[in-house]
């Protein structure tokens, strides 16, 4: 009878903690530390190196690394305006999205488009860059000469899975061949630096970096010709854009965050990309 | 200038930006490999001699529902974390325990989580090890044990475990091994293990394919070293030859005497 009552006991504390009620969002910033979660793997948006050099942030989950790149410095731009003390989490790309649902991190700054997928599950503060969609070849192949994705019609292509690029950039080119599904951004160059694809579909900065690492390829930007990829005016903006997510509901620290991108212009996102783009660590 | 010349210097040039990176990566690794092996094979253990409890129909309804209890609860526990992907339960349970408390409780560690996860899934597969274990000694010792008047708890702590430990002992050492690769999938939660630790230098410098070498060799030498300790100790737990029992009957195998040594002949002349 005891055991019984102990487990009806059990049962009912498991349920009150499960359905008890929804409480006010914390802004997360509470403590005075606006903590960031990002992939550090993901040049020239944020990536990882061993010392501080160029204002790199310690890294905190791996002690001894620091973080860089174009969305630590945003990052320290939203900390500092706010006088929040930055913390930086490394993570992988598919943990970004339920770490900030769960509040295990306070925001994501990590390059992610502001799709509407993603905006059912988290708050966008920003954007904080334009992202333009471009592809990558090598410099002898055919494809070089491409004008527009028709020129592409029968590639071998590829692009990092789970992005914009793979769902709904490949599929427009006419017979495109798609062999692999790249996990990340260097699997993806590794692909057509070994001649398993003929071309990748990226955003501009990555091709930027990569066209530093590997001078062998070059950037194919059809943006604003006939050639172009196509996207209603509204899936252009919520895939180009680039923001900063936060936890539904936590309009705190989202106002807190657009209030200090909002007095940034696109050409003062350009000149910090173009930054971040110099100060990469290439092998 | 080859190929290969060029991977040596990549090679070079990686371990110097990023060799400490690497270093620190393995690190983590061996520690969270080491301790959550350790505390699998508790688990295993535990899971292992609760499971083996003899009941019969003679014992009271309690006792036999109790035990029949034990038993489903472990084989659940075994199926569960035996049966889901490591990956998918580091999600489940880091980012699940906020889900369902919405939001009230949280890891703190992301160690302390990485070690629960790790070790929980080690010790699903060693309770089946350490089943396996005591089944695998003859019950001829049970029943020893038993005529001597040992408890269930004293029967298995000083007869059947020393045996059956050694014959898990490959099993123990085969966790260990797969521990050591397969914590990489805990950088889902932000474990910075020596798989991040690649992660990490080549989402800076897209040296791709150096940086795989570098892991590819790191790997492999961890688990040479892990292979070598654990043959060691193995046969430092096998002991001395003359601990072999002699049977009076020459010709008929007593139990644990599965190992046999070329010199064994010579050495019972002395």
């Amino acid at each position: 009878m005891r055991k019984i009552v102990l487990i009806l006991t059990v049962l009912l504390l498991i349920s009150t903690v499960a359905c008890g009620p929804k409480t006010t969002t914390p802004s997360g910033v509470e403590d005075g530390v606006l903590t960031v979660a990002m992939e550090c793997a993901y040049a020239p948006y944020n990536w990882a190196q061993n010392d501080d050099t160029n204002g790199a942030v310690p890294i905190k989950n791996a002690p001894g690394s620091y973080a860089n790149g174009y969305d630590v410095t945003i990052a320290k731009m939203i900390a500092e305006k706010n006088g929040w003390e930055l913390e930086i989490i490394q993570s992988d790309w598919d943990s970004l999205v339920p770490g900030v649902m769960t509040g295990t991190f306070d925001a994501v700054i990590a390059g992610q488009s502001m799709t509407a997928d993603r905006a059912k599950q988290v708050d966008f503060a920003g954007p904080y860059f334009y992202a333009t969609m471009v592809s990558l070849t090598k410099a002898g192949s055919p494809y070089a000469l491409a004008t527009g994705i028709q020129d592409l019609t029968g590639a071998r292509g590829t692009a990092q899975e789970g992005t914009i690029w793979f769902d709904q950039c490949l599929p427009q080119i006419p017979d495109v061949v798609i062999p692999l599904k790249a996990a990340d951004a260097p699997a993806m160059l590794m692909a057509l630096e070994t001649g398993t694809v003929d071309f990748v579909t990226t955003d501009l900065p990555t091709a930027q970096g990569a066209v530093i690492a590997y001078p062998d390829m070059v950037i194919l930007d059809f943006t604003g010709t006939d050639g172009d990829f196509r996207f209603s005016e509204q899936e252009r903006t919520e895939n180009v854009n680039i923001g900063v997510s936060v936890m539904k509901g936590n309009t705190v620290l989202k106002n807190k965050i657009d209030a200090v991108l909002s007095t940034m212009t696109a050409d003062d996102f350009t000149g910090l990309m173009e930054e971040a783009i110099r100060i990469q660590p290439l092998g | 200038m080859g190929k290969f010349q060029e991977l040596i210097l990549d090679i070079g040039d990686l371990w110097g930006q990023y060799g400490a990176l690497y270093l620190r990566g393995i690190r983590s690794t061996l520690v969270l490999a080491l301790v959550a092996t350790a505390i699998g094979c508790v688990i295993g253990f535990a899971s292992g001699v609760l499971n083996t409890i003899p009941y019969t129909k003679n014992d009271s309804f309690l006792k036999r529902f109790v035990l029949k209890s034990i038993r489903i609860v472990i084989r659940i526990y075994v199926e569960l974390f035996r049966g889901t992907p490591m990956l998918l339960q580091a999600v489940f349970i880091f980012y699940g325990l906020p889900y369902v408390t919405n939001n009230m409780y949280r890891f703190n560690s992301i160690w302390l989580a990485s070690i629960l996860i790790v070790s929980i899934n080690t010790g699903a597969y060693m309770a089946e090890s350490v089943r396996g274990g005591i089944l695998s000694i003859d019950p001829g010792q049970t029943e020893g044990a038993k005529a001597i008047g040992m408890n269930h708890v004293q029967t298995m702590t000083s007869v059947i475990l020393p045996q059956a430990l050694r014959n898990i002992m490959p099993q123990i050492g085969n966790n260990f091994i797969i521990n050591v690769k397969d914590t990489s999938v805990m950088f889902i939660i932000g474990f910075p293990d020596f798989f991040a630790a690649h992660r990490s230098a080549v989402g800076a410098t897209y040296l791709y394919f150096p940086s795989a070498t570098v892991e590819m060799a790191g790997y492999l030498t961890l688990t040479l070293v892990a292979s070598f300790i654990l043959r060691s100790i193995e046969k430092k737990m096998d002991g001395d030859q003359h601990f072999e029992l002699a049977a009076a009957d020459q010709l008929v195998m007593a139990a644990g005497t599965y190992r046999h040594r070329g010199e064994r002949e010579d050495s019972y002349e002395d």
